[in-house]
């Protein structure tokens, strides 16, 4: 007989620096700490300064073991910074899902094959879930809107699925 | 050499000024009772970090860099640079407007008049 399990097993996941900060801005920390293992690269923290909240948050969730460190051992691709280098190479190499929010990584990353994830489908994966509201989710994407640090075609997609799963809960 | 030994480590440089330029700086250090070379310094590092932060603003909103990437060139760290492209890209309203167009497209396309009140609830509240 098979064992069933309260909660599914957590996917191990890394991300870059870019999805980071759009996570801490939308407060999604914790919906991300209950759906997934997080590792974070030396250099993704390193790009993340320590000088801003963001990067004292992603220092706090480490010193204390939430989000553990880890290391590509070979580098597959070699192109752009080296926070979005060592992440793409660590998801390659170890086969885990990238959170992701700059464009142009994120389609090398999917070049290669790696599976991506930006902000925006996590936030809209969220009120799917019936985690947040319609108000919650929209609210996120006129944030991202007015930030200007995402392509705005994500952010039509999204706005796209919203209204979709809107009307076929309706 | 280990990072805090390295920090202390004090580089020097000769800054070459006609004695036109040497006067005014001399004027200007005395009112502001500060040395010659504490000036020079405090001035040349900040403007040299607002010219890279405005590279880097430049280069990604013109899509020639990643984030990353820029991190890299510059020195300077992720979150600082997301933040002075909002500042800039903040001011655009163009995005906005994008955005509610789209939400009062689709309101309309699904027939859903409240998807387009919360979208301009969302817009309002972020201004």
């Amino acid at each position: 007989m098979k064992a069933r399990y309260p909660y599914p097993v957590k996917r191990k996941v890394t991300f870059d620096s870019s999805f980071w900060v759009h996570a801490v801005y939308l407060d999604l920390i914790e919906f991300l700490l209950q759906d997934y293992h997080l590792v974070c690269t030396p250099a993704v923290e390193r790009e993340m300064g320590r000088g801003n909240p963001t990067g004292l948050k992603l220092m706090e969730l480490m010193a204390n073991g939430t989000i553990q460190r880890e290391s590509a051992r070979g580098e597959t691709i070699r192109l752009y910074g080296d926070g979005e280098r060592a992440a793409i190479n660590l998801a390659l190499e170890s086969n885990l899902l990238l959170l992701i929010d700059d464009w142009k990584p994120s389609e090398a990353a999917r070049e290669h094959g790696v599976e991506v994830v930006n902000s925006l489908i996590y936030v809209t994966r969220l009120y799917a879930q019936g985690r947040i509201t319609a108000e919650m989710v929209l609210d996120a994407l006129a944030k991202m809107t007015q930030r200007g640090t995402v392509k705005p075609a994500w952010i039509l997609e999204a706005l796209k699925m919203v209204a979709l799963l809107r009307r076929n809960s309706a | 050499m280990r990072g805090t030994e390295r920090e202390k480590r004090v580089i020097t440089i000769t800054v070459r000024l006609t004695r036109e330029q040497h006067e005014i700086l001399q004027r200007l250090c005395r009112l502001k009772n500060m040395s010659q070379t504490a000036y020079l310094a405090t001035l040349a590092t900040e403007q040299a970090r607002q010219e890279l932060l405005e590279y880097a603003v430049r280069a990604y909103s013109e899509g020639k860099a990643s984030l990353s990437e820029l991190a890299t060139k510059t020195g300077l760290d992720v979150p600082t640079i997301m933040e002075a492209v909002t500042a800039v890209s903040g001011q655009d309203a163009r995005a906005r407007e994008a955005f509610l167009a789209a939400a009062r497209s689709l309101a309309k396309a699904h027939q859903d008049p409240g998807f387009y009140a919360l979208a301009v609830k969302a817009c309002a509240s972020e201004q």
